[in-house]
């Protein structure tokens, strides 16, 4: 992209790829917006500190010389008012993102998101092409109100689409994406991958656009399949290797999209291993392992060798205290003794 | 001051400025319409919403009403169908027949929406449907966001034709709900984005029960405490006087498209010195007077909104129509009634 004297600079931050340089996860959100505001001027950020702060988390540092106060909207403490506001700013054709500072805020919007933007098309009032994205995940001594995973919340909710990257280049590919939809989107990201160094790469310099609905397989395996998405692919993918020196092959699909599931590559899976775990970060009950549990028992039934398993967290809020939230999260070490047991089984 | 308006802003003594009324019989054929529905369901006993023919504020619906019907009649183009492309939204309850009729939905189809859906297998060929919001993406139920959407929606934009950071409003919007929304934390949070945004909105808030005395009150305290909270200007208008009422839509609809951020307008009955405290009767009333029609011509146009309805309950009570309920009672009757 061009830029001229007056045009105040790229953040340095959105910019690693034009440079050839490697982009953490949260730089790859970054340019996601930066680039999608370039390329489409109906596209506006809406938020809490996201403006003159940058952000909770500076995905959006420099975004507000860039782009002014009417593209990259400051917002108070009213997460149900300006989820609306989107909603109405993407009905006369712009293209709303509305960042949560935590997505465990989005609950006072639980009421426009399902009743009005879910809804929307459905009753004939036309698209909500919206993203709200944030930050979601334990594991940073944040408490409850700062580490939940909010996409179950959503997921039974028709009209909606739910994303949850696990890499830099699925966060940036998937976030084009989905500011490029016509249809809400409810972009999570864990926050324990925004600065992970080992997620660093080098992304494609050309428009990354990775579509959603359409899941990746991370690791081909023949023993097992794990199903899983987010931080866990991480965790799956260390107890897969681990496992390697054990004999026993995994294969680790990761979903990258929640709503819809990409039910063919669940299947595809499956049949080849004849054995399931599921893996997810969030609580047990009523968590996506039941769907995905049921749609493989209703498609893939004749090729399963073993009950499906799942590895989740327990049916608690997310504790504060160091030694309980370790517990309280799916580690390595639970996955690997999931998975020798279906080996075996 | 023009007789029964106040301006928080005003200046004493200043004349607002004049705004080009419209065909005064036209609002009032409307009105006789949305009268007409408002006690048509409970008078033919329709399974319906409930609208609260007999509540205690009497006024309810005709002041609400009044307010829809003059809104709409105000905006430049008030949308009739969906996706017609206006730029110019106006949001109420879908149960509010006067909101309805000002969206351009037709009585027939007002009746439809509030009978219920069609049999299951039978043919509900148009006009029978589902009641749309019109010229909205809604229905709006809830206030909350109605005033959260409708604020998102007439954001002000850049102005194509203008250096960077000029900006224009392309769009307006009118919400238009009962003074009790404002016990809505999420009306609050869409008028306070839209005061921080400067939306073109106006929010005017019917007031059903009586309020202090005498024409040219300013609004109440409690609506001026919330347009000063926010930083807007606060109106108020008599719902007894459709002309002044048209004029402050008027003024505030231009207001709000000049960028001067949104307005909050409160629109009720006083007690006035002849008493009657309809807005229907009075415009009926004042029109005859005016010789903007005579007697006779207002009287056909009530007979008009009658046959209408008559029509539209006739085609409800029509079994082919494949509504459930029809005409009848709203409940099963009591048991050893005779049939």
């Amino acid at each position: 992209m061009t830029e001229d004297a007056a045009t105040p600079p790229t953040p340095e931050h959105a910019s690693r790829t034009s440079r050839g340089e490697p982009s953490t996860f949260l730089e790859a959100i970054a340019e996601a917006l930066f680039e999608e505001m370039i390329r489409d001027e109906a596209v506006l950020l809406l938020g809490e500190d996201i403006g003159e702060y940058g952000g909770a988390f500076k995905v959006t540092r420099g975004f507000l010389d860039r782009f002014g106060p009417d593209r990259v909207v400051d917002t108070p403490i009213a997460e149900a008012g300006f989820t609306g506001l989107a909603a109405g700013a993407a009905h006369v054709g712009l293209r709303p993102v509305v960042e949560m500072q935590f997505m465990d805020f989005i609950s006072p919007a639980y009421d426009v998101i399902t009743n009005y933007i879910a809804t929307s098309r459905y009753r004939g009032a036309g698209a909500q092409p919206l993203v709200i994205r944030g930050p979601v995940g334990g594991g940073g001594r944040a408490g409850p109100f700062h580490s939940q995973n909010v996409e179950m919340a959503f997921f039974h909710t028709p009209g909606l689409n739910i994303v949850y990257p696990s890499t830099a280049r699925d966060a940036k590919g998937l976030l084009k994406a989905a500011i490029r939809s016509d249809e809400p989107v409810i972009f999570e990201e864990h926050k324990g991958l925004y600065r992970a160094p080992f997620l660093r790469e080098v992304l494609p310099v050309d428009d990354l656009v990775i579509p959603l609905g359409k899941a990746r397989t991370a690791r081909e395996g023949e023993d097992v399949t794990v199903v899983t998405y987010g931080m866990m692919v991480h965790r799956c993918l260390a107890a897969a290797r681990s496992l390697e020196e054990e004999g026993v092959s995994v294969e680790v699909v990761d979903l990258r999209t929640l709503l819809p599931l990409d039910d063919d590559h669940i299947m595809e899976s499956v049949r080849k291993t004849g054995r399931l775990l599921i893996v997810h970060e969030d609580t047990r009950t009523g968590g996506i392992a039941g769907e995905i549990a049921i749609r493989v028992n209703e498609q893939a039934f004749e090729w399963l060798d073993a009950p499906i398993a799942r590895v989740t967290a327990p049916d608690a809020p997310v504790p504060y205290a160091p030694d309980l939230e370790d517990a309280f999260l799916p580690d390595e070490a639970e996955i690997a003794r999931a998975v020798r047991y279906l080996a075996k089984y | 001051m023009t007789p029964g308006i106040s301006h928080m802003d005003g200046e004493a003594g200043s004349s607002p400025p004049a705004v080009p009324l419209p065909d005064l019989v036209r609002v009032l054929q409307q009105l006789f319409l949305s009268r007409a529905l408002t006690r048509a369901v409970p008078e033919h006993g329709l399974r319906a919403w409930p609208v609260p023919r007999s509540s205690a504020v009497p006024l309810a619906e005709g002041i609400l009403d009044a307010a829809a019907v003059c809104a709409a009649t105000m905006m430049r183009a008030p949308s009739r169908e969906h996706g017609g492309g206006s730029s110019e939204f106006l949001a109420t309850s879908p149960h509010l027949p006067g909101g309805a009729l000002a969206r351009g939905v037709t009585a027939q189809r007002w009746l439809a929406g509030a009978v219920g859906p069609p049999v299951p297998g039978s043919d509900p060929a148009p006009p029978w449907g589902p009641i749309p919001s019109l010229g909205l993406p809604g229905p709006f139920p809830f206030p909350g966001i109605a005033v959260q959407v409708l604020a998102g929606m007439t954001l002000p934009q850049q102005d194509p034709d203008g250096s960077p950071g000029t900006l224009h409003w392309p769009a307006v919007g009118v919400v238009v709900a009962h003074r009790s929304a404002l016990t809505s934390g999420a009306v609050h949070e869409g008028f306070n984005l839209a005061a921080v945004r400067r939306s073109a909105l106006v929010l005017v808030l019917g007031s059903t029960e009586d309020g202090p005395p005498g024409e040219g009150s300013p609004p109440r305290p409690e609506l001026d405490d919330v347009a000063e909270a926010y930083g807007v200007r606060a109106v108020r208008a008599s719902a007894l006087d459709i002309p002044i009422l048209l004029g402050e839509l008027g003024r505030g609809l231009a207001s709000v498209r000049r960028g001067e951020g949104p307005l909050l307008m409160e629109v009720d009955a006083r007690p006035g010195e002849d008493g009657i405290r309809d807005p229907l009767t009075v415009l009926r009333d004042r029109v005859i007077r005016a010789r903007e029609a005579d007697a006779a011509t207002v009287a056909e146009l009530e007979e008009d909104a009658r046959l209408e309805l008559d029509e539209a309950i006739r085609r409800i009570s029509n079994p082919t129509s494949g509504y459930i309920g029809g005409t009848g009672p709203a409940s099963p009757p009591p048991e050893g009634a005779s049939p």
